[in-house]
């Protein structure tokens, strides 16, 4: 049977009905993934032995007649920086290499609660830094729509392992645009959710003030699904919310805006054209749609390239060669050694790179010109954003000015990398809500539409979303 | 451009143990980066508060009450540590 079209609710119900097992799902989609894998790479590692056993365990279920919860028995992949118990836990890093998770991630543990099976560990740039999953330590991912180009990144093998069929849906995290950008490339709807949404105790850190875990699915349907497992207020996560349902809303009198700013030079024009007409039918279904503008746009990228090694260079402090990861203790004389050869040897270039401009932003007599300027920057793009949503409820702009580049391409200028980031990083620095859509395809390649949401608001992005989805599908 | 001796401290300070090349080869980068992010001069911030975080949380507090299990989570962390004794992480003797 051909699972790979079906939604999560069209497998909950055949499930349910027997029309298939749980056991027959995860094989099929295992199968499938484990041939494939070596094209792609979008697994680090598998899982096979643990998801046979949940989805046996899913099977016992629905023989019992017991309550089966939606995601029972859905394969599903995990980004491999949220802790799953006793799976290994990378990062994407050689200092992680063989760094088994002592306990599950609350994203993990929720869909435990809910009988999902997980297959594997999907790749990763190294620690999420960077925005074409060619910073792993164990190889780039593939995109599946052309396999010399990249799938995007940080969260590339997820991204990946959904387009492929390797899993019904997948976790990523997202600190700069590390969910969309992959979702964009490669043709999947992908959820950045609020900062403070979904809880991140059990994600590895990189920059705590923008990370956030968010799903990969084929459907807009199915993406809101998993958002509403994972999504909550979490005693572990000090920086997490309670959120209260939406009031109702009207979907035809929702106000869009289309930042000026995000349609300058420098975009590939078949992008625009795709991301123009996406608008277009937004238009035509009678929303009202108008332009608007986030003078301080600009900006958003510099002082995000400040933040983001700030935040990042502290948090890897933790990797000291002593507590956990790797270690290099030999014909070292003192502990100031094992540090420089244990972080020096264990971190990959893109990782020593961003440590090294973290460092210098907040060391004595750059701080106030670097990470404070910064910091003040980032309250202006907060003020653009907090005055543009007092007139439109939801902002449209492509996710990207770029089509999936060709493996290799830039790697070796780090500045032409990180400008691949410029239409995404603005949205976490404001801590919103934004998905990528998937409105077509240039060349073979896709191209996604990004709608950003005031606080909280997801519900009104998936509403949008969705009435795209059925345009495009009939 | 950031100068070589620079580039070395800031290895220093941030425990990174560099070849020679790399501090060559991040003089350079550094200095590109660096010169892109200056672009933040341009903007005028003298009224402008900073912030750290999106929305505004501060001194989230838990109940100071005692954990459960914390001997059977505490060996569990200890099985990651490199080199271990007894209960303890071992590092290479501080004090001479």
């Amino acid at each position: 049977m051909d699972f790979f079209n079906l939604k999560i609710k069209e497998l909950h119900q055949g499930l349910l009905k027997k029309k298939f097992s749980a056991l027959e799902l995860c094989k099929s989609y295992l199968e499938k993934a484990k041939e494939k894998n070596k094209d792609v790479f979008a697994f680090l590692s598998f899982s096979e032995e643990s998801a046979l056993a949940q989805a046996k365990a899913v099977d016992e279920l629905v023989a019992k007649k017991s309550d089966v919860p939606l995601l029972a028995g859905i394969p599903c992949a995990i980004k491999d920086n949220i802790l799953v118990e006793g799976l290994k836990c990378t990062a994407g890093s050689r200092i992680l290499e063989n760094y088994v998770a002592p306990y599950d991630a609350t994203v993990v543990k929720r869909l435990k609660e809910q009988f999902s099976v997980f297959l594997g560990k999907t790749n990763l740039d190294e620690f999420a830094m960077g925005s074409s999953t060619e910073n792993s330590a164990f190889g780039p991912t593939h995109n599946p729509n052309d396999l010399n180009r990249v799938a995007g990144g940080s969260s590339g093998g997820s991204a990946a392992a959904v387009a492929a069929d390797f899993c019904n849906y997948s976790l990523g995290s997202d600190t700069g645009g590390s969910i969309r950008l992959p979702a964009s490339f490669c043709g999947v709807v992908g959820l950045k959710p609020t900062y403070g949404a979904v809880s991140r105790y059990g994600l590895i850190a990189f920059a705590s003030s923008l990370d956030q875990i968010g799903p990969f699915s084929k459907s807009v349907e199915d993406c809101q699904l998993v958002f509403n497992v994972i999504k909550g207020w979490d005693e572990m996560d000090s920086t997490s919310v309670k959120i209260n349902p939406l009031d109702r809303f009207d979907l035809k009198k929702l106000k869009i805006g289309v930042p000026k700013e995000y349609f300058v030079k420098g975009i590939d024009p078949e992008v625009e054209k795709l991301i123009r007409a996406a608008i277009k039918k937004y238009e035509e279904m009678g929303l009202d749609v108008k332009e608007v503008s986030l003078p301080r746009s600009e900006y958003a990228l510099a002082a995000y390239y400040v933040i983001n090694p700030s935040e990042a260079s502290t948090n890897l402090a933790r990797y000291d060669g002593i507590k956990y990861g790797y270690s290099n203790q030999d014909k070292v004389n003192d502990l100031m050694e094992v540090y420089l050869k244990s972080r020096g040897e264990g971190f990959g270039p893109e990782v020593r790179r961003r440590i090294m401009v973290g460092t210098h932003a907040l060391s004595s007599g750059y701080y106030d010109a670097y990470y404070l300027k910064a910091q003040k920057a980032r309250n202006l793009i907060k003020q653009d954003f907090d005055k543009v949503f007092e007139k439109v409820d939801l902002l449209m702009t492509p996710v990207s000015p770029f089509l999936p580049f060709k493996i290799g391409e830039k790697v070796d200028d780090p500045l032409s990398m990180y400008l691949v980031d410029i239409y995404t990083v603005s949205i976490n620095l404001a801590g919103l809500p934004a998905l990528s859509l998937p409105v077509g395809k240039t060349a073979g390649l896709p191209v996604g539409l990004q709608i950003i949401g005031r606080p909280f608001e997801e519900d009104k992005i998936f509403e949008a979303a969705k009435a795209f989805e059925k345009t495009w599908r009939t | 451009m950031i100068k070589k001796e620079e580039v070395e401290k800031i290895a220093q300070l941030a425990r990174l143990g560099l070849s020679s090349e790399e501090v060559t080869k991040l003089q350079t980068e550094l200095s590109k980066i660096f010169g892109y992010i200056d672009k933040l001069k341009e903007l005028k911030t003298d009224k402008v508060e900073p912030v750290s975080h999106p929305f505004n949380i501060r001194n989230v507090m838990r109940p100071d009450a005692k954990r459960s299990g914390k001997r059977a989570e505490s060996s569990k962390l200890l099985e990651a540590g490199p080199t271990t004794k007894d209960q303890y992480l071992k590092v290479k003797a501080v004090l001479k």
